[in-house]
């Protein structure tokens, strides 16, 4: 009887159990093509997902590119792309503190992992504003 | 003779232990101890508790905001479920060229005139946005989530709650 005692709270301590969590989103610029986009602010951060790369792109900030590989495809991010995005994300958030959102420019076909995972970089920098848009065609 | 002592002391004990065959009300009481603190200690107190439909998969992040009371819109792979409702079909939904999706924005629209009429009977004013919380696949792509949003906006829930799990 008192192994069960002991096994009962062990097995029900090692069990596994969701937490969930939620990220709020502004519909205001979730949604829209890019190019519909309304009026943003001066900063305009955007970080777009490309085929085989991820470009941080800004007004006054030099755009900067790092590697996509497949396996950031599937939503783990590469450690050596998220690194370099995580220190400069945070290299643009020290030098524009005021600035606290992100647009993720993502292809159609970016799958919602990968997306969640870009938006945890940007909340980890100081970003917590993401807005999510399409390309927009033919861009 | 060790044989013959030992036979003595199995019989002994076969005796003592006859009318002794049920469970021991002390460990049974000391079993549910341990449940009952179990229980208090993994109770969450306010918040909003939702499973995921079985066979979704959410995405896992560091987000810590807890969830708050919503309608829930589910997007497995291969369809799209309002509060445990199906009405739509993700295949639908990605060959249809429009934003779009008319399903899920009459449903949308439904349930939102439901809540006004809650809130008015009530003898609240309706509310200008309603959250929505979006339990999506981790695999979905995001033209599917795109169409989504964009008909949740347009259904009266310009305040959308992405579900996802809390890493470990």
């Amino acid at each position: 009887m008192n192994v069960f005692i002991v096994l009962i709270p062990m097995l029900l301590m090692s069990a596994v159990f969701m937490e969930i969590r939620v990220i709020e989103m502004s519909q205001a610029h979730a949604g829209q093509l890019a190019s519909a986009r309304p009026a943003a602010p001066a900063l305009q951060l955007s970080l777009c997902v490309r085929g085989d790369a991820y470009v941080l792109l800004g007004t006054g900030v030099p755009a900067l590119s790092f590697p996509r590989s497949a396996a950031d495809r599937t939503g783990a991010l590469d450690p050596a792309a998220s690194r370099g995005l995580t220190d400069a994300l945070a290299r643009i958030v020290a030098a524009h503190p005021e600035n606290h959102e992100i647009r993720i420019v993502a292809e159609s076909q970016t799958r919602y992992q990968e997306l969640v995972s870009l938006m945890d970089l940007a909340r980890a920098a100081g970003l917590p504003e993401a807005a999510l848009e399409g390309v927009s065609e033919g861009a | 003779m060790i044989a013959r002592r030992q036979r003595g002391r199995r019989r002994r004990w076969a005796s003592r232990m006859r009318g002794h065959t049920g469970l021991s009300l002390t460990s049974l009481m000391d079993i549910l101890t341990c449940l009952l603190f179990f229980v208090l200690k993994s109770f969450v107190a306010g918040g909003e508790s939702t499973v995921p439909p079985p066979g979704l998969k959410l995405p896992s992040s560091s987000a810590e905001r807890a969830q708050s009371t919503s309608l829930v819109v589910a997007i497995q792979k291969d369809a799209i479920f309002v509060g445990g409702e199906r009405v739509a079909s993700v295949e639908e939904a990605e060959a249809d060229h429009q934003m779009l999706i008319a399903p899920l924005a009459e449903r949308v629209k439904a349930a939102r005139a439901q809540m006004d009429d809650i809130a008015l009977q009530r003898g609240r004013l309706p509310l200008k946005s309603h959250l929505v919380t979006i339990q999506g696949d981790s695999d979905i792509p995001f033209h599917v989530l795109q169409k989504v949003m964009y008909t949740l906006d347009q259904g009266g829930f310009p305040d959308i709650a992405l579900a996802v799990l809390k890493k470990a």
